[in-house]
Parts: structure tokens; sequence; C-alpha cells
């Protein structure tokens, strides 16, 4: 890391300096990620990846404008960079006047490293592997096949402005392990996940213990097609995530806030909203949400309420929606909100004890691990829809476990997280909820493992997996 | 730097791969701008350069993906190294279809080139845009033009030597107003195609006249239309909602790699078994798909695919019986040797990858439904009893075997005996995908089959999104559940 650490900080003081000579005013930012993947598929590596790659993200400041350019580069090409600086000084004349002034401020230096393990960051494919073949021991037959994928790497961010030498730094590690089990005859397929940002956090045993359960209930019961209806729902971890981070988008997101695309307006700070066991944090100190202790402004992050019993406490607000709306950016200039939800009262270590549960409360349970595919039906509403997946269990009353085909969800979050919520679990996890979809940025959430919520409508019930 | 590829290649067959391929982009440029209300928020350009090399070891896959040309030899070693490893754990090896090692070139149909158009001319349409859209009752207005224009090198071990020249722009504006019940109400506008090329031309402003016009009255209507009601009947998809029907519960199920479980772990399978090939039947007679990667101006043609294979025009669906899937050389030798018969004659040349650092995917092509012989809209409309027209996908949610659907629209229209009873907000829909198909009862003529573009299809691990297109037809399916 130290290493690479070096070079970036040299190519963009080197760079910098181009810039100054040229009297500009800037903001640089530079994102390196080495990353590797293994993909599993019909219990076989489908795919051995690894990726190295830097990027380069120039801002160029003028009066009433701004304008951007990035690059993924060569690092040590630095014409090329300098050739797109001038590119985005060039651009910045025909930009046209916005109607207020973006602010430049000059990065103070920070150097985050909390969540850079040098261990993960050398963790080989063999290493890789046999964690997955730990994690799956005796679970793979002729007819039960293994999928998912092993990813892990290292990202670094750093930062510099035309306004100091000052340079912030961040570095994590982070791993996501994926594994499903699925049934070549019978079509259902089951999961466990593991986040991790140190090696020694990755735990074989602990998978093999999920899966192990999961497929022994989808071996012993037979599938049920559910009555649609109301039911007593219990998620897991993944599911919790999957709907906060819907919630993220639709009313912690400040520009959704300030162009009206979501559940709530600037006005709507200080109502409640939400059930009074609701508190939701952005948190820089969870650090297996790959947290950042300052923004990239260089700005020290203090644990944000976002809901505080129900109530509306906090959205994002970066530098340039506060600019643009007369508001005080509030340190959220990072990749991603460190997004942790308070637990609970609820002494649940292991979906086992849903049985007992459901006995208990004399009411069944539906356990759904995961949301597949979920969509935004209505914004302003905050309706949105998902079918369950990989592994929901229905516990009965009578201490009986059915295995039921997939059900749709489509509710409003409001009543999820208001009404409909009874208890969260003591035990807290992180779900890793990281985009893969360009460059490496490692992000996950801190959730109860279990949520409890009550009179939950299903709204379509599949006849098959 | 100049890199002997070719060389480089060898080397690895020397070293005991049995196949491998390199795909170089010496440069690919894109720029987002984003306009909102009359703020220009987002003026981003982007270059990028870089190599991505294929590597086959005794059945399995390696891969690696550098933007550093000074680490040729090192990421070859990589990616070599990646699928010695990835040896270790083989159940079924790859073998991949046999193609022709063709040596070619495609240069996409582009009149006038949206990179060598004025930073200053392309601003200036937006804020027309801008202008045109900024009337009473919006709210909100949203302009968004993505260019992109990349040069691809591809070379493998079986002498194929390919040069592609892409180039494609995505326009879209949208406008937004507050309903009487408060909720937020969108038109959009993304034009289908316009022209038998995909440049800047799409932009002439006499494209967008009536249409910034349209979207802002039909906007404006929402505000103060009555809620969709909850009930079922028949729905009458336009082209700009028939899009994203098809694309995700047709185009997703028939992506081959899906049917064989190579997504399990997270874009989810397909509820097609190879068995249902010739027999399948996936909708009513009026139903008929191809993928047809040979459309002269769509994102979804490419020339040759990330296999080196030629783009190709394959039958999907046959007068409702399904007969072909968007496939691979790796798909398509895997799907033979497991049915044991030759389901699929070589390669559907839909092999596409994201970028440089990404493997290429079973992925779309153009997923196109033939028009039918129902006549135009008004011809439907007057032979349905109780339907709703519905219009611009809001929001989507599928099965993860792609079994069931649940869509959002936009904007919708009752019909009642035949007539239009007017706008209702709020609208959805959703089923099951083959009871759905089954119930397709019209499909209207060549005049209502538009080609409408995605920019943003993602499917994978690690996640790649991909540009394509879909031509459709307007289409009407019955006993559909609504409102809900
Ligand atoms: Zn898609």
């Amino acid at each position: 890391m130290e290493k690479m650490e070096k070079k970036i900080t040299k190519a963009l003081t080197a760079l910098r300096e181009y810039g100054l000579a040229q009297d500009a005013k800037f903001r640089l930012l530079w994102h390196h990620e080495n990353s590797h993947f293994i993909r599993y598929a019909n219990s076989g590596i489908s795919l051995n990846t690894s990726e190295n790659l830097n990027r380069l993200y120039i801002t160029v400041y003028g009066d009433k404008r701004l304008a951007r350019t990035s690059l993924k580069m060569d690092p040590s090409n630095l014409d090329q960079m300098k050739k797109m600086f001038d590119r985005a000084l060039m651009t910045l004349e025909f930009t046209g006047e916005l109607s207020y002034q973006p602010t430049l401020s000059a990065v103070k230096s920070f150097n985050d490293t909390r969540c850079y393990d040098a261990d993960l960051a050398e963790m080989s494919s063999d290493e890789m592997i046999d964690f997955v073949e730990q994690a799956t021991l005796n679970l793979e037959t002729d007819d039960i096949v293994l999928s998912g994928n092993f990813s892990r790497g290292e990202t670094m961010l750093c930062t510099m402005t035309s306004l100091s030498e000052d340079v912030g730094f961040w570095a994590a590690t982070d791993a996501q392990v994926t594994l499903v089990l699925s049934s070549c005859k019978n079509k259902w397929e089951v999961n466990a996940e593991q986040s991790a940002y140190r090696k020694k956090n990755l735990k074989a045993r602990v998978l093999h213990k999920q899966l192990s359960f999961l497929v022994d209930s989808y071996l012993r019961n037979k599938p049920v097609q559910l009555p649609l209806g109301a039911y007593r729902i219990v998620l897991g971890a993944a599911a919790t995530a999957e709907y906060l981070d819907l919630l993220d988008w639709l009313a912690l997101d400040g520009d959704t806030v300030m162009r009206s695309a979501g559940m709530h307006s600037k006005e709507d700070v200080g109502q409640r909203i939400l059930s009074d066991r609701f508190n939701l944090y952005d948190d820089p100190e969870a650090l297996q949400t790959f947290a950042y202790s300052h923004d990239l402004w260089g700005r020290k992050r203090e644990k944000l309420a976002l809901y505080e019993q129900g109530v509306y406490r906090n959205f994002s607000i970066s530098q340039e929606l506060a600019d643009e709306f007369g508001l005080e950016a509030n340190a959220t200039d990072v990749q991603h909100l460190n997004l942790a939800l308070d637990s609970g009262d609820w002494e649940i270590k292991d979906v086992r004890e849903l049985c007992a549960e459901a006995a208990e409360g004399k009411k069944d349970i539906l356990y759904i691990p995961y949301l597949h595919y979920t969509g935004v039906v209505n914004p302003s509403q905050g309706l949105v829809t998902g079918s369950s997946r990989f592994g929901a269990l229905l516990f009965k009353q009578d201490g009986s476990i059915e295995v039921p085909y997939n059900v749709r969800l489509t509710n409003k979050l409001s009543d999820l997280f208001g009404s409909g919520l009874v208890k969260l679990a003591q035990k807290r996890v992180a779900y890793n909820t990281s985009q893969t979809y360009d460059e490496r940025n490692p992000r996950a959430v801190l959730v109860p493992k279990f949520v409890m919520l009550d009179d939950i409508e299903i709204s379509h019930s599949n006849n098959s997996y | 730097m100049k890199v002997d590829w070719k060389k480089s290649l060898k080397k690895l067959l020397k070293q005991g791969a049995s196949y491998a391929d390199v795909r170089y982009y010496p440069q690919e440029d894109s720029s987002i701008l984003y306009m909102f209300n009359g703020n220009l928020l987002e003026f981003n350009q982007q270059q990028e350069q870089g190599f991505g090399v294929r590597v086959l070891y005794e059945g399995a896959w390696g891969f690696a993906a550098s933007s550093d040309l000074s680490q040729v030899g090192r990421t070859f070693e990589l990616a070599l190294e990646n699928a010695r490893t990835a040896a270790r754990k083989v159940k079924q090896p790859v073998a991949l279809a046999d193609k022709e090692a063709v040596r070619g070139e495609f240069v996409s149909p582009c009149a006038e080139d949206p990179f060598e158009v004025e930073i200053s001319e392309q601003i200036a349409t937006m804020q027309w845009l801008d202008g045109k859209l900024n009337q009473p009752g919006v709210v909100n207005r949203e302009i968004i033009l993505q260019t992109n224009r990349k040069t691809i090198e591809y070379y493998d071990t079986e002498g194929a030597e390919i040069r592609k020249h892409l180039t494609d722009i995505y326009p879209r504006v949208a406008v937004m107003g507050v309903d009487v019940d408060g909720g937020m109400q969108k038109r959009k506008y993304m034009p289908p195609r316009l022209y038998d090329t995909r440049g800047w031309e799409i932009m002439r402003r006499e494209n967008w006249d009536q249409e910034t016009e349209r979207i802002v009255n039909e906007m404006r209507q929402l505000l103060e239309a009555p809620t969709c009601p909850q009930d079922t009947r028949s729905v009458i998809l336009l082209p700009d909602m028939m899009f994203l029907q098809v694309h995700e519960t047709i185009g997703h199920p028939l992506e081959l790699d899906r049917i064989l479980g190579y997504e399990l772990s997270f874009a989810g399978g397909s509820f097609v078994r190879l068995k249902d090939f010739g027999n399948l039947k996936y909708g009513s007679k009026k139903l008929t798909v191809r993928a047809n990667a040979t459309e002269p101006n769509s994102p979804g043609s490419f020339g040759f695919d990330d296999d080196g294979v030629p783009c190709r025009d394959c039958l999907l669906i046959d007068k409702g019986t399904l007969v072909g899937a968007i496939s691979s050389r790796q798909s398509v030798g895997e799907a033979n040797r497991n049915a044991g018969r030759d389901i699929f004659s070589g390669s559907g040349g839909a092999a596409r990858a994201m970028s440089f650092h990404r493997v290429p995917l079973d992925r779309m092509t153009n997923i196109n439904v033939d028009p039918g012989e129902d006549g135009t809209l008004e011809d439907i409309i007057s032979n349905t009893e109780c339907g709703l027209v519905l219009g611009g996908e809001r929001s989507w949610s599928i099965g993860s075997n792609r079994e069931h659907f649940h869509f959002a629209t936009d904007i919708g229209w009752l019909v009642e005996d035949g007539v239009n009873k007017g706008m209702v907000r709020n609208t959805s829909y959703g089923g099951d995908t083959l009871k759905f198909y089954r119930k397709l009862s019209a499909v209207g003529d060549a005049s209502t089959w538009e080609l409408h573009y995605v920019n943003n299809c993602g499917k994978g691990a690690p996640s790649q999104i991909m540009q394509l297109g879909h031509g459709v037809p307007i289409c009407r399916f019955d006993q559909v559940k609504v409102g809900r």
C-alpha cells in the first residue's frame, strides 16, 4: 500500500504543479483498485480474474462554472493526465453559467487506513479456493451444485486541490463471499454470504453451518405455494440491507430529497416517519461498513442521525448540493454513507430459534433472508417491490417448517419500518452491498441479524421456485 | 507503445494454454452531460485505455486486465496463473463451439460523429431543449446526453484479427410535476431509431419539437388524472413499455448462460430448460421474436462479438414456439454437449464484454418482436372491450428465474368498449411470464414498430452494463392484473 500511495501522491503533486502553472482552480481525485474475483457455477470455477486499474477524476472550477474529466490510465503516463487536465480547463468556458457558485475549499490532510488489512490484500487464489471448499464441505452432490463468488480487493482514494499541498488518503481492503447451493432437479436455491475488511474476520465454518441448515430444510420439507395475505415476516440481514439501500436512495440521499424525487422533502426533517424502534445512523466508526473517518474534502465525519426513534433527522448534503440549494454540507462527500441500523433487544442468535419463536408467539413466521431485484413502484410513496429468494422458510406454530416458493412483497417503506416493525435482534452483522458495475468501492450496511415485521402483505405467490 | 499481441498470445499456447484471446482498447471516449432545471450539473468527459486477456487452461478460464501498458507481460502471466488455479476445480471443461477465424473490420454507421460536434453546440442544444421543457406546471426538468466512442482490437489464438469502431449516443429528456395527491409524476422521451445511422443526427431539432411538447402536455394531464383501477383487464403496451417487457421476460430468460446456471449466484436463472427448445409454447401464435444483431443502427449491432464471431440474426421464438437462445461459443458448446444433441448450430454471436477489464458474457443484441397484422393503435383499441394502454417504463422487478414480473409505468389510458376513456396515473401491472405471452391477442403492424435502445442492462459478477436494442410493435395481452 505505501508504495502505491507514494506513486499516486507523486503523480498528483506533479499534475497539481502543472495545473497551478496555468493559474487554474481544481481538485484531483485518484482511484486505485486491485481486484481479484473467483466465480463459481455448476460446481466448478467459471472464472478467475484480476484487475489492476487506476482512475483520475479532475474537476476544474471557474466563475459559476465547473467541468469534469476523468480517465482510466497508465499510472506513469503523466502526459495523458495533463492532456485530460487541459481538456477540462478548455471546456470550462463552454459549460454555461450555473445559478450558484460552486465552492472549492482546500482539502485538509488525512490518512485513513483503518479498514486496510495487508493479509487480506495478499490473499491468494489458492487460499480463496480453500476457503470455499471448507465452507461447502460435503454439501455438493450430483444434484446440488455450487455457484457463487469470492471477491476481494484493495481500494485507494487520494485527493488534492489547487488550494493547498495537503493530501487526503483513504485505503481499504474488502472481501465479499457469496455461496449458493441449488438443486438442479427441484430448482430451489439457498445461499450464505460474508463480508469482511480483515482476513481474520472470514469464517468458513459460519457459512458452512448456515448452508447445512438450509440445505437440510429444503431436502426434508415439501415446497408450498403460500396463500396471499398478511404475514408475520422476519427479514434476514440481506433483505434488511436491501430495504435500507432503497431507503438510502429514496429518503437519505440529498439529491433525491432536494429534487423531490423520493419520499421526503426538506420540511419533513423533524417529523416522525417510522417506528420509534427505528434508529439509523451514518456512523464513521462502523468499520465493517468500510468507513470513512473524513469526507473527501478532509472534513472530520461525526456520527450523523438519519432517523432517531423514527424521527427523520438528516439527509446527506454534499458540497455541490449545499452550493446549489444554499444548505450546509454535512461531511457526506464520501463514496457511500456508513449506514448502521441500531440493534434491538430481541435475543436471537440463529435462524433455528425462529421455530420456538413461532410457537411462543402463536403465529407462523415467514423468514425472508433475501430480496431479489427490487424496484421502486412509486418513489413519492416509498412503495417498493421485490421477490424473496435464497432460502425462505415458513416456521409454523406447531414447530414444523415448510419451504415456500418465492413470494413478492410490494409495500411502503414507511409501513415496513413504521407500523410493521415489531422488534430487532440484539446481534448485528455487516451485509455487503457493493456494486461492482465499474470501479471498486466497497460498501456494507450494519444491520440487526433479524428484523421482525407484522401484518405484511404478500402481493404475488409463485407456484414454482 | 506498440505491443505485439499475437506474439504474447502464442507464448501462452507454448505455456500450456489451449486457447487465449486479447481485447485491446487503444482509446475509449465517453461523455455525460446532465442538465437539471437549466443548470449543467454534470459535464464529464472520460477516456480510457487498457487490455484484457482471457486464457483457457485444462478447461478453465483465467482472465486479467490492466490499464497499464507497461504491464503486458505480467498481465498475460497473471491470466494464465488464474486459469491454472481455476483448473483445480473443473466439473465440466469449457468446450468452445467451432467458428471460422475471421479477419475483419466493423465501423458503426454514423452521419455526424458526436465527438466532432463542438461542446458549445452540444450545450446550446441542451439549453434549447431545456427552454422547450420549461413550461407552467413543470417542477423539474432533466436532460441527459451520453455519448460513447471506442476502438477495439481483438486477436485470438485461432487466428482471428478484428478491429471495431463503435459510436453511440443516448439522449433523454424528462419533465416532472406534483399531482393532486402530492406525488411526483414524470414523463420522459428517449428517441427510438430515427435514421439508419447512430450519431449526432438524432439531436437535430426537428426530431424534438413535437416530442418535448407532447411529454409536457401529458405530464400536465397526469397531475389531475384519476389513479389506475385495481382489476383484471387487457393491457396494450406501447413500444416505449413493450421494449422493457421483452427485455426482462424474453431477453434475459433466453440468455443461454443463464439457462445453464452461470448466473445463479446473482442475476438469477431461467425457467427455460434445454429440453424446452423446439417444444415450449412460449406465447400465442402471434409471437415471433429474434435476436437480430444485424440491424444497421443500434448499439445491439457490433459487427463481431467478443469471441470473434460475426453478428447474426437468430430466430428465438417462432409463432409462439421456443426455438433459439442468445448464445456464445462457450454456452453453445456446453448446451449441445449436455443435451447430447445439436440444439444450436454454432454460436449466436452474442458474447459481449462491457469494457477491456471485464470478460464477455451471453448478452442481448437486438431482441425484436416481428410486427403483426392487427393494424394500428386505433385499430387495436377499437376491438378491446376492457383495457389499459400503457407507456413509459417507471419501475421493474422480476422473479429470479424470470417466471413472473411486476412493472409500473409513467402513463396509462383506460379503454372501455373500444373507446379511449382518458388518462390514468400510477399505473402498474404484473403476471406470470408464460401465461402472459400465451394471452398475446393483438400485434400491431409495421407502422407501430419502433427500435428502442437500452444503455444500462446489468448482468454478471463482477457486474457489467451493456447497450442493446429492442424493435417492438404495439402489443395487447388479455386478462392481466393491473393497478397493484
Ligand atoms: Zn437487462
